[in-house]
């Protein structure tokens, strides 16, 4: 694949992105149509009813645009809090000595086993159900994820001559960490960012369907298909509807993710380019 | 220098189990305030307040709750549900034979469906082939595991009749209980595939650059004998360590599945305990969850220890 069409790839996908977000802020406007009109339950697909009504008599069209914004404001948390612990975490790991840098790790693994479920069950009776709950929980899972995704993009850059330079020149390593490390290392860090803004808005369906994250009346994806259950004979389309665009969100932002991800790193981009030639 | 490693790992092993045990008890006991109140609700008496906290022991200093429940778990004592009036450890017992087979079976069927996959993906790069694998693969793993089971169900409870939507009679009934957990392990096990099915095929990719192919190939080995004899079981240590990850998310996966198809399984108890707030329950189910993950990871990190002897010396950085 040649640099321009990655480009455009990629312009293509950060649009989509925009257009993500313009949705998500487009929520409230979406408000009157997710009123509960028992009146108008069940509605078929029709013009004024784009994607038809649930069996509240809300309109999922709405619904779906509307759970855009629990969907991306958790997503966006969890990577907030992942990102911006984990990230620092990993420079450090990987710029310090034999016992920091093990620590780190170790704090890494532990962490590792408190998957996002098990987090939202602990912190419920803290801050009951909603976009906190589980943004937190999804974003503590997030820290060792960006920690040694950063650990392994800058431990090795560590001990390259140009790195030794700077030390030469008087450098301290707060500041080679920031102005020649973290530059190098940015696009694996923005491709980490995407693909975990792809599996948070997984991660948030979950949760929001077993009750653990967005209630009701805030419309929810997860949610959506939880309440779609019961109904799966009689309209199949209410559970089909949010599936797809949690799918499509979620292959959206892993996808980017993955192109970013073969840009940052030059020699997969290699084998990448040899496959497809 | 074996005898060294493991008895490091058994040391972070239960260091890990302490930590978590802290964390647990701190989140769950003291954080919220009050668990009794909690428990009882707003507008509880006074006397039965504080009959619960002399029952739950609340009235005795922290440090004191911590140990006594610590010993507990170290005894299996898990402490007494207050919605049942049974001890958590025989709610989890009555549990486990729906979730732990689903979840180890749903990790097995990970492996199974992903390593001939990625391996066939691999071997076969550049080609139409790799593309489809690699482009249906991208679509898998954005597939979210709720939805994939109602799809199943749909498909196949709903229009086909094979299998049940729902429900388990218990393992009693023989093949109607494996029918019962087919689905909801294919909705477990797909996406997790597509992920680990990537790493294999990146990993094989990686490994097949490596100078011992290339010692292979100029022995006069066959392609397929390089394949499943040199490249396979070299990428076969960073597959085991994702699975080891893999396993926290089956782990949470089990119990969201087990709830789209009711199933009787720690999934339902969780959920009770939560909106009964029995939180003796929500603790030991917790304890009993992120103890499974720290184990197994350790037994992984372990295993790639015993198989790879270059990490012996640096163990414990490894993943």
């Amino acid at each position: 694949m040649n640099r321009a069409l990655q480009k455009k790839i990629m312009g293509g996908g950060l649009a989509l992105i925009l257009l993500y977000a313009a949705l998500a802020i487009a929520m409230p406007l979406m408000e009157s149509a997710y009123q509960i009109r028992i009146d108008l339950r069940l509605m078929p697909i029709s013009s004024t009813h784009w994607l038809g009504t649930d069996q509240f008599g809300r309109d999922t069209f709405a619904m779906v645009i509307g759970g855009c914004f629990a969907s991306l404001s958790v997503a966006a948390m969890a990577v907030s809090i992942g990102a911006g612990i984990g990230i620092p975490l990993g420079l450090i790991a990987s710029a310090s000595d034999h016992v920091l840098s093990r620590s780190i790790l170790s704090l890494n693994d532990f962490i590792f086993a408190f998957p996002a479920l098990v987090t939202a069950i602990l912190i419920h009776n803290i801050f009951g159900s909603g976009i906190i709950t589980a943004g937190l929980a999804i974003g503590i899972f997030n820290i060792p994820v960006f920690a040694r995704t950063l650990y392994g993009a800058a431990r090795p850059l560590w001990t390259k001559d140009f790195i030794k330079a700077a030390r030469l020149a008087g450098k301290n390593t707060i500041s080679i960490a920031a102005t020649h490390i973290l530059p190098l290392v940015s696009s694996v860090a923005l491709a980490q960012i995407s693909m975990q803004m792809g599996l948070g808005i997984l991660a948030e369906a979950g949760l929001s369907y077993v009750g653990l994250g967005v209630v009701p009346p805030m419309p929810s994806w997860g949610r959506m298909l939880n309440e779609a259950q019961t109904l799966i004979v009689i309209a199949p389309r209410l559970a089909i509807i949010p599936g797809l665009a949690i799918a499509a969100s979620v292959f959206l932002f892993t996808w980017i993710g993955d192109k970013l991800s073969d840009y940052a790193d030059p020699k997969r981009r290699e084998v990448n380019d040899h496959d497809r030639a | 220098m074996l005898i060294r490693v493991f008895i490091r790992k058994l040391a972070g092993l239960v260091a890990f189990l302490l930590l978590a045990s802290v964390l647990i008890f701190l989140i769950v006991d003291v954080l919220p305030g009050d668990p009794a109140a909690l428990m009882l609700g707003t507008d509880a008496r006074p006397d039965t307040l504080q009959a619960l906290r002399h029952q739950l022991g609340l009235d005795q200093p922290l440090v004191v709750q911590y140990v006594s429940w610590v010993i507990g778990l170290v005894h299996f004592n898990f402490g007494t549900s207050m919605t049942y009036a049974t001890p958590v450890l025989t709610l989890i017992a009555e549990r486990l034979p729906v979730s732990l087979p689903l979840a180890v079976m749903s990790l097995a069927l990970t492996a199974m469906i992903a390593i001939p996959l990625g391996a066939l993906s691999a071997h076969h790069h550049g080609s139409t082939l790799d593309r489809a694998i690699k482009n249906g693969l991208q679509l898998a793993l954005a597939l979210p595991n709720i939805w994939l089971a109602l799809l199943l169900i749909m498909i196949f409870a709903v229009g086909l009749h094979w299998l049940p939507a729902g429900g388990f009679a218990g393992w009693k009934s023989g093949m109607m209980a494996f029918k019962s957990l087919l689905l909801p392990l294919l909705a477990l096990a797909i996406p997790q595939a597509a992920i680990l099915a990537r790493i294999v095929r990146a990993e094989m990719r990686d490994k097949a650059q490596e100078n011992f192919v290339l010692g292979a190939r100029a022995r006069g080995l066959s392609e397929k004998d390089i394949l499943w004899h040199h490249i396979l079981p070299n990428a076969m240590l960073p597959v085991l360590s994702i699975m080891g990850l893999q396993f926290a998310f089956l782990i949470a996966g089990t119990v969201i599945i087990e709830t789209v198809f009711s199933l009787p399984g720690l999934g339902r108890l969780i959920f009770q305990s939560i909106t009964q707030r029995d939180l003796p329950v929500i603790k030991g189910v917790a304890m009993l969850l992120v103890g499974s993950v720290i184990f197994v990871n350790q037994v992984v990190d372990l295993l790639a220890t015993l198989i790879d002897p270059r990490l012996r010396r640096q163990s414990g950085t490894s993943a």
